[in-house]
């Protein structure tokens, strides 16, 4: 009896204890992620004044969202940034996965100079941001913009502000940062397959090429789909460092991105800095983008899932 | 073992090195009323400054002058005088750091509504409404308020009907402009000869890009020069282009005589767009601008526009409207202001190409890495650029920027007194008309950045009225001479320069003071003027407002500086202005 007391105090005192200790990040939670991610969707359907010096908003409903599709339907800014959002996702998928896939494998089986190659492609993830776009700028608009001028007599002006060529330096850049984000991740993952298994592959006469398709990718497919996912979810705030490059002048229209497009939206550019009045379209925008992604991204995920290789 | 081990350690001190310097460069410096010794005598008064192009050095006097004329006034029991501390550096804060922040008085770059309706800003109506004052017995006669334009006013008093208040105050004024270089133009002749007054009005571009242009100008520096863009003699601008011909007629001479016209930054390429906007309230003149500002009035200068949104042309020039009645909902129209057409035109000329080729600017009239040069190197190319070597044995005769520019870039002249000698002759180009017709029409010019003095709500109620105190006496017409005097520009308000002032300040200030406080300018602010503009304020950003297509571009002159559209006409692009406008203009 004794025993059964005890144990029911211990049950209960732990509870409290529990409750207590996730009380605090549970009401930080709520506010601040429940509540202010439901405040902004309610946003999304008002309209924003302060000019009498006190903060007015009023329901105008879905006022916020026709001015959108007005905006799609009369200029090209926005299929622009959508277009160069996808043009980031397919980046991330069809060219800086597989090649970090590659690097980690190179670097998980300890090839010559694996652990240079690790170093390499990790530093631009220790050094801050700004420092890399300073220099990069400087590298491309000082010496390839005067290689090119020696080699074919054209020089071009601002190329980060000519439509034929900005992407390439840009791209060049997000390519350069995209490999150093997850390498660490496959590396990881890989070092998850058995060597027993490996071992045996050899024994089996399976090359390395056979290795790396047959039992490393269906090893890190779990992992693969993951990083998939999160690019997809993240393909309406992804920012592919333009503001890096261009500060909040805004940056020309043919290198923005959705979530340049958005960060600008609300951050502002003027000389009167961010402009709550463009806090409801910025949220009527989240609104629409969060209606399309969401289930893109649930579809992409079963299908990733039924369609992919497994480790049998 | 041992070889790895040391390898390890080799490349942890590299990367240990290259993360400090990272820090370093991503660091800033230290909150500097940390290092202020507290006067415990004294009261102490809490300053945050937003340190950028007019520096500190004019706050530094004007805090020295104001501590030793209370220096025996007591605001609090126990303690006589009143010691600043300051909080200068060159980051921005928002509404909720000032809610937060021990400082007081403030004076930054701000967006005005969001500062008061989100409760960062005190009521400064006594003050704004009362006199500044020189010390504690010594008023000025007439209030800060008097001090305002008309515009101002409009916009910093507000609330609801019969309840209105100040809570800021226009701190100084700021316009962008074609800054020249005065001994350049002089060395090399480039004034405008007396008598070629509406010469060039007649000629085409043809004969406007042909050596004949260098009958236009003086043959020595002592000759009569033309009347300039007022039209008038013996005045500021004589010798400069009067109109776009004249204009034309001088970028011709200039690569003639080996000067690249112009140069710019590419850090701020919204500097371009300021200076459209600028030519285009030029052109279209106070009144007619202000109609942007407040999307209502009776527009006189609009181009008519068909059904498809073509330019309507008469005897080969564009065909005016009537007067126009201009609503919220048709606002877009001001789209079609000649004005702004004809800002396009200057912004394409300027753009435009000669066959004068140089390595310093190749075939264009601008320095050849504008797009890609940091603002201090354009600074620092414009002043030193030939004697340093880099710009090919070129003089620059011209550079985009803001009135601040030439205290910004202090550390390009040797000293102080270099900068103000008369080797260092600088000045504002008055911008030109579009034809010879318009010679004689006043200037308009735009201060488009908001930067508000204030006190925080949050200040201790026995500190207010050491910052209030503080308040009228930067706004005394004593302590905006004092910053006149070492930054070279104007704070954003009515008040008299004394010549001791004047002659204190560079050519470059001097100029400011001459052309925007000229009987003939007009300055206007970039700022809703009525409601209906102020609950919109996110279509006026001036960035964006004048130039913008549908493909999402917003300067005039990254248009033309773009291979694909850099032959596109003028007529071109302001159609397309606005089409855009007409199709995606929200207000219903």
């Amino acid at each position: 009896m004794k025993n059964d007391k005890d144990n029911n105090l211990i049950k209960r005192n732990g509870k409290v204890f529990f409750w207590v200790m996730v009380a605090l990040p549970l009401l930080q939670f709520a506010v601040f992620y429940v509540a202010v991610n439901f405040n902004s969707v309610l946003l999304a359907f008002k309209s924003y004044e302060n000019y009498t010096g006190k903060i007015v908003t009023r329901w105008i409903w879905f006022a916020n969202f026709e001015e959108i599709f007005r905006t799609w339907r009369t200029g090209t800014i926005l299929q622009t940034a959508v277009l160069n959002s996808l043009k980031y996702l397919a980046i991330d998928v069809f060219v800086v996965m597989p090649v970090s896939i590659m690097f980690g494998y190179y670097v998980y089986k300890n090839f010559a100079f694996s652990g240079f190659f690790k170093v390499l492609i990790f530093a631009p993830s220790i050094i801050c941001i700004m420092v890399l776009v300073i220099f990069f700028r400087y590298f491309v608009e000082g010496a390839i913009v005067q290689i090119v001028e020696k080699t074919s007599e054209k020089y071009i002006s601002g190329i980060f502000f000519q439509r034929k060529y900005a992407f390439y330096p840009l791209t060049i850049f997000y390519l350069m940062l995209g490999f150093s984000g997850n390498l660490l991740l496959y590396i990881n993952a890989m070092s998850n397959v058995s060597d027993s298994v490996m071992e045996a592959a050899m024994i089996d006469g399976a090359g390395e090429f056979k290795s790396f398709v047959h039992i490393v990718i269906p090893a890190i497919y779990k992992t693969c789909v993951s990083l998939i996912i999160i690019s997809i979810a993240a393909v309406g705030s992804n920012q592919a460092y333009i503001h890096s490059f261009y500060g909040s002048k805004s940056a020309p229209e043919y290198t923005q991105t959705l979530g340049y497009r958005l960060f600008y939206l609300v951050i502002g550019g003027g000389s009167n800095g961010d402009d709550p009045t463009r806090y409801p379209i910025a949220a009527a925008y989240g609104v629409l983008i969060t209606l399309i992604i969401v289930p893109v991204t649930s579809v992409a995920k079963r299908l990733l899932n039924k369609f992919g290789p497994s480790e049998e | 073992m041992k070889r790895k081990g040391i390898f390890k350690t080799l490349l942890a001190f590299v990367l240990a090195t290259a993360t400090a310097f990272t820090a370093a460069a991503c660091g800033r410096e230290g909150d500097e009323s940390e290092k202020t010794s507290i006067n415990e005598s004294k009261t102490q008064l809490h300053v945050r400054y937003y340190q950028g192009g007019a520096g500190r050095n004019w706050l530094d006097n004007i805090v020295a002058k104001f501590e030793a004329a209370y220096a025996n006034k007591s605001f609090e029991d126990g303690k006589t005088g009143v010691q600043i501390v300051p909080d200068y550096d060159k980051s921005g804060f928002s509404d909720s750091d000032v809610k937060s922040s021990f400082n007081e008085v403030f004076m930054g770059e701000i967006n005005y509504y969001k500062f008061v309706s989100s409760g960062a800003m005190l009521d400064i109506t006594d003050v704004v409404r009362g006199n500044a004052t020189e010390g504690p017995e010594k008023s000025e006669s007439k209030t800060i308020e008097s001090k305002m334009r008309p515009d101002q006013q409009n916009f910093y008093y507000i609330g609801e009907e019969g309840s209105k208040k100040y809570y800021g105050l226009p701190a100084y004024e700021t316009s962008m402009n074609l800054n020249y270089n005065v001994s350049v133009f002089e060395n090399k002749n480039l004034y405008f000869a007396e008598g070629t007054d509406g010469l060039t009005e007649t000629w085409d571009e043809a004969k406007l890009k042909s050596k004949d242009v260098e009958e236009l100008f003086v043959k020595s520096k002592n000759a009569k020069k033309s009347k300039g863009p007022d039209g008038v003699a013996d005045t500021y601008d004589d010798g400069l282009p009067a109109t776009y011909n004249d204009f034309q007629a001088l970028l011709t001479c200039m690569v003639r005589r080996a000067v690249v016209p112009f140069i710019w930054n590419a850090t701020s390429t919204d500097y371009l767009t300021g200076l459209a906007n600028e030519m285009w309230a030029n052109n279209e003149g106070y009144e007619q601008m202000m109609l942007n500002m407040s999307f209502s009035g009776t527009a006189k200068n609009l181009i008519e526009m068909d059904a498809n949104g073509k330019m309507v042309m008469e005897n080969g020039a564009p065909k005016l409207r009537g007067e126009t009645k201009i609503t919220p909902a048709k606002a877009y129209e001001l789209h079609s202001q000649k004005g702004l057409y004809d800002a396009v035109r200057f912004v394409k000329m300027m753009m435009g190409t000669t066959e004068e080729t140089n390595p310093a600017r190749g075939n264009n009239y601008f320095y050849k890495e504008s797009f890609s040069m940091e603002y201090k190197t354009a600074q620092d190319y414009f002043i030193n650029g030939n004697d340093k070597g880099k710009t090919n044995g070129q003089d620059i005769a011209m550079i985009v920027e803001g009135t601040w520019w030439e205290s910004e870039a202090r550390d390009k002249f040797s000293s102080d007194d270099d900068r103000k000698s008369d080797e260092r002759k600088y000045a504002i180009l008055p911008l030109p008309k579009a034809t010879y017709a318009e010679v004689g029409k006043g200037n308009t010019k735009i201060s488009e950045r908001n930067t508000v003095a204030f006190i925080n709500n949050n200040c201790a109620s026995n500190i207010i009225p050491v910052a209030k105190e503080f308040l009228k006496f930067i706004y005394s017409d004593s302590a905006m001479n004092d910053f006149s005097m070492d930054t070279d520009m104007l704070f954003a308000m009515n008040y008299k320069l004394e010549d001791d002032t004047l002659a204190a300040m560079s050519h470059y200030g001097r100029s400011v003071y001459e052309v925007t406080r000229a009987k003939n300018t007009d300055m206007m602010e970039w700022n809703p003027t009525s409601d209906d503009a102020k609950k919109r304020t996110d279509l006026l950003e001036w960035s964006s407002y004048g130039f913008s297509l549908s493909s999402g571009l917003t300067n005039p002159y990254l248009y033309y500086n773009e291979e694909t559209t850099r032959n596109k006409t003028a007529l071109e692009y302001f159609e397309g202005i606005y089409g855009n406008s007409k199709e995606s203009w929200p207000i219903k």
